[in-house]
């Protein structure tokens, strides 16, 4: 397949993953604050950092509060990863593979495009940021069943996927960054509000899972080997980075021996991720998440160098 | 709808001048009365929302609701009776042979132009002709695959050719998402009438693409496209993806070895046949303009090593340059020995003197172009500018007249349009483009785009101006649909529908194909009656017909001599007959289309919502305004950079109408505004 339409599916595969981490993260939080009684920019800030667009943030808002993060998180386009920008590029992407994805899943971009990627502040207003976040999500998800159900396991379909995995272990282990607390600090100081766990559970969907599976309660370092390493939780980060490394063995399938690096790097990942223990990361650092972190945009960029730019 | 006006001026395509509704129009009629006005427009409504999800969309892609916008789109559709069909596609299968006749001999001996048929300098002074190609053989001597003609009809009814777009005629995938559409959402409208099916479009473009290939029959296609923030991207992806073929852009191509090759992640693969919708300036930076990025750079030299094949051709522009089209009646002569069946629009030339003493005596009854304009620049109309206007136009006109062409204004013809502002259905002009294949044979779909001008008394049907589209029906059968089918299957339900047997039915129990293709042969047998009669009829003949052997050298154009009548436009039934029978035969898709009328017993529509009958009733309208016709896709220019359209409203007093239709000049071509667009176009 053209090396361009790889790279827009690719492309397609993260943006919509990502505007749907967005869509998660911010109601979760803005609606868990009501609640809450802590300084207004405690709050906040760390949804900045989540997003990784605090030094943006800075440059167009004061106050960091329920009104500023929510509007920067949810409608600006001056934000390259805020819910309307990640979707009007998923569908611009989109857009460039009119003639080779099924029409349904351009339909459902484009529909969600022209209901979402206008909207002002407006919508905080008249209380409209649940059904705003709740759609942006539900058209992730209609976006993938349509692919599920009807785009051909080719290497198309590859390339989506990894985009959408690689996105996936990225955002998740960005949360767990700050809400761990980049310094170090254990998950045992890091907070023993109940709230707030039930909060990082419900932002990556792993609430009801994690409660079944799980029987002991909400402790932190229970909730991130959860997170961490269940094989079997489609959002934890072992699960992206055994699927990313799947996809990515379909794609050298058809091009056998091509880039024996990037499998290398992706099994290697894949590896650290089975055998590691929670205390691994969180205590010993070996790997850390920031390491981790960085594995996965290596291999984000290995994919870039051995398939797009040939 | 009761009080539709359809006025005196223009020819009504739904009513006759006494009002009554013509025949292939009367179950539409019937079935927007029982559907009512409320029902109409709620569906209506339905259809914007499908549109806009579905992102069909035209003009140049920005990131903001405004820029990406629907094309509007009429519910009511424009319909062409079967004998009607037969004589264009006559008309056209001959044009584009001839056109294709004439490139070929251009860029190879130019016989035509040694002849003195054309003057040479015409030809070789086009900013379309493209010399870099000459002596270039391409496969089966075809350059121009894919023709988008517009046609228009005259106060007469008269069918003319208004330009012809042989470089890459854009709009056919609005025809197709018409038509889709309104299935879905008026099914009920299609019930029993005989529509003829345009699906096979893609099937039947693939098929020619396929056949140009250099090794066949293994044949790589690709469409390239200036990429998605060009306003066709949506066609192109749209007919990549109805093909199968890959969508690519410049930088997904290279040149190598002498063949053209495509980045794929498994490297690279030969590429055999180019669909390009880019412009020849931009297709290869080695040959053309140096700065584009849209190219593919030593495309050209691999065409000319014949391993790669360019549909269309490099170079066949140049046959519809807005002068070189006024001699396309001189080529059907000269190549096929035939009388042309299609007549082209009045034109004078600026190139001659007698045609210049014309057009400047007369500039304010005129349309005049600069030939080699776009965008709607370089062009006066005349009804409709101030003397002050006509006057500064006329200094360029006189300093450069080869560079100019002037037509009378034309009436086009009108159809009932409904407008959500009024709740009811007016007359608006329309005109219309059907889609002609060339490959080893010519292919037409049967039927087309109607663009139609929404704007009240405004006559472009431009996009950018306000024009919309329509459905665009070619049934098979000239009349009130017959119920015979239905008849045959159902006994007497049918007749209890009310649908008159008009039509002897010989095949009667006897098998459908048995009876289709009695059908067949007694449709063809009209058609060539009713082409005569047409071509005979009308004032409006007069002027075409003298206007193709004038336009040699001549003397002024003013009142055309009586003794100038040479009957190109009378159709020849002998010469026309064996080709219809070989198109009405070809195409095979119309016998199961025939049997789904037997749906049509039990219109799910029948009850009306109790609102107001849709009731088409004509009246006396006032007529003002009369048209150019203009490139209403055009607004989907082919060049990524150049978003303008061109069109050139008209707003007119039925006076000068009068005035351009009664004193015919003669030559032979358009007003119009065709607007070469620089980049490709409608």
């Amino acid at each position: 397949m053209l090396s361009r339409l790889a790279e827009s599916l690719y492309w397609m595969g993260r943006y919509v993953e990502r505007a749907e981490n967005a869509a998660r993260l911010l109601n979760v939080n803005y609606y868990a604050t009501l609640e809450t009684g802590g300084r207004v920019s405690e709050e906040w800030k760390p949804l900045l950092d989540i997003s990784g667009t605090k030094g943006g943030f800075a440059d167009h808002f004061g106050r960091a509060d329920a009104h500023s993060v929510a509007s920067w998180l949810a409608f600006d386009r001056r934000n390259s990863s805020s819910i309307a920008s990640s979707l009007s590029r998923a569908r611009e992407n989109a857009r460039g593979l009119r003639d080779r994805i099924p029409s349904e899943m351009w339909e459902t971009i484009n529909r969600a495009y022209l209901d979402l990627c206008f909207q002002t502040d407006d919508v905080l207003l008249r209380d409209g940021l649940f059904e705003y976040c709740s759609a942006a999500r539900d058209l992730s998800q209609m976006f993938f069943g349509i692919a599920f159900a009807t785009l051909p396991r080719d290497e198309g379909w590859s390339f989506m996927r990894s985009g959408q995995l690689l996105e996936r272990g990225d955002n998740l282990l960005r949360l767990l960054q700050v809400r761990y607390g980049a310094a170090g600090t254990g998950p045992a100081q890091a907070a023993v509000d109940n709230h707030r766990w039930m909060a990082v559970l419900k932002t990556v969907s792993a609430y009801e899972a994690y409660r079944k599976r799980v029987h002991s309660g909400l402790d932190p370092r229970v909730i991130a080997e959860f997170l961490l390493l269940d094989e079997a939780f489609p959002r934890s980060v072992r699960y992206a980075a055994a699927n990313l490394h799947d996809a990515l063995v379909q794609i050298q399938r058809l091009h056998p021996q091509a880039y024996p690096e990037l499998l290398r790097q992706a099994s290697w990942l894949r590896a650290r991720l089975e055998h590691a223990d929670v205390d691994d990361i969180l205590e010993r650092g070996s790997p850390g998440l920031d390491e981790l972190l960085i594995d996965f945009n290596e291999v984000g960029s290995a994919i870039y160098a051995a398939y797009f730019t040939t | 709808m009761q009080k539709y006006r359809q006025g005196e001026t223009f020819f009504d395509e739904m009513f006759t001048a006494q009002g009554e509704v013509r025949p292939h129009y009367q179950g539409v009629q019937d079935y927007l009365e029982r559907l009512g006005v409320p029902e109409f427009e709620r569906r209506r409504a339905l259809l914007d929302l499908a549109f806009r999800n579905q992102g069909i969309t035209f003009t140049v892609y920005g990131d903001s609701a405004g820029t990406e916008r629907t094309f509007p789109f009429d519910p009511v559709p424009r319909i062409i009776p079967a004998s009607e069909w037969a004589g264009l596609e006559a008309g056209l299968t001959q044009r584009v042979k001839a056109l294709n006749a004439f490139l070929r001999d251009i860029y190879s001996d130019a016989q035509i132009l040694n002849d003195g048929i054309i003057p040479a300098e015409l030809v070789y002074t086009s900013t379309h002709f493209r010399r870099e190609v000459h002596g270039l053989k391409v496969p089966l001597g075809v350059y121009t695959h894919i023709v988008g003609s517009d046609l228009i009809r005259d106060e007469a009814g008269q069918y003319l050719v208004l330009e012809d777009n042989l470089r890459s005629p854009s709009g056919v995938s609005y025809l197709l998402a018409n038509r889709a559409a309104m299935t879905r959402i008026y099914p009920g409208m299609f019930d029993g009438q005989g529509v003829r099916t345009v699906q096979h479009y893609t099937t039947a473009l693939l098929n020619v693409l396929r056949s140009l290939s250099p090794r066949a029959p293994e044949a790589t296609v690709v469409l390239l496209t200036p990429g998605m923030y060009n306003s066709a991207y949506f066609e192109h992806a749209y007919l990549a993806q109805q093909m199968g073929v890959e969508l690519v852009e410049g930088r997904d191509l290279f040149v190598d070895n002498g063949r053209v090759w495509m980045r794929t992640t498994a490297g690279r693969t030969q590429v055999d046949v180019i669909y390009r919708r880019i412009d020849d300036d931009f297709i290869d930076p080695l040959v053309f303009r140096r700065d584009s990025a849209l190219g593919v750079p030593g495309l050209i030299d691999a065409t000319r090593q014949g391993r790669v094949a360019v549909a269309n051709a490099i170079g066949a522009g140049v046959a519809d340059d807005k002068a070189v089209y006024a001699y396309v009646p001189q080529m059907i002569e000269y190549y096929l020995n035939e009388k042309p069946l299609l007549g082209n629009v009045p034109t004078f030339l600026g190139w001659d003197a007698g045609h210049l003493a014309h057009m400047l005596s007369h500039a304010s009854e005129m349309v005049i172009k600069a030939v080699g304009e776009a965008g709607g620049y370089g062009m006066l109309i005349g009804p409709a500018a101030t003397k002050q206007e006509t006057a500064d136009f006329l200094v360029g006109v006189r300093e450069n007249p080869r560079n100019y062409i002037a037509q009378p204004v034309i009436g086009l013809s009108r159809h009932p349009t409904f407008y959500t502002d009024s709740g009811d259905f007016e007359a608006a002009h329309i005109d219309l483009r059907p889609y002609i294949l060339v490959g080893e044979e010519v292919t037409i779909v049967p039927g087309g785009l109607t663009r139609v001008a929404l704007s009240r008394g405004s006559l472009v049907v431009n996009s950018s101006q306000g024009g919309g589209s329509k459905d665009t029906w070619v049934l098979d059968h000239d009349g009130p649909r017959p119920s015979q089918i239905q008849s045959q299957f159902l006994g007497a339900e049918g007749s209890e529908l009310g649908a008159p047997l008009s039509w002897p039915s010989p095949g009667q129990g006897g098998g459908g194909p048995a009876q289709r293709w009695l059908q067949n042969g007694q449709t063809q047998s009209q058609s060539q009656s009713q082409s005569q009669g047409q071509s005979q009829s009308g004032g409006g003949s007069q002027m075409q017909s003298q206007s193709q052997g004038a336009l040699i050298g001549q003397t002024p154009i003013g009142q055309a001599a009586p003794d100038r009548v040479p009957g190109h436009l009378k159709t020849h039934p002998g010469s026309g007959a064996a080709e219809q029978t070989a198109h009405r035969f070809g195409s095979g898709s119309e016998l199961p289309e025939l049997l789904q009328g037997d749906e049509a017993l039990h219109p799910e529509e029948g009850e009306s919502t109790g609102g107001a009958p849709a009731r088409l009733r004509p009246g006396q309208g006032s007529a003002n305004v009369v048209g150019t016709d203009t490139e209403m896709l055009e607004a989907g220019t082919e060049a990524v950079d150049v978003g303008a359209v061109d069109v050139g409203a008209v707003d007119v007093d039925p006076a000068s109408i009068d005035t351009a239709s009664t004193d015919p000049p003669d030559p032979s071509v358009t007003p119009g505004i065709e607007n070469p667009d620089s980049l490709g176009d409608v």
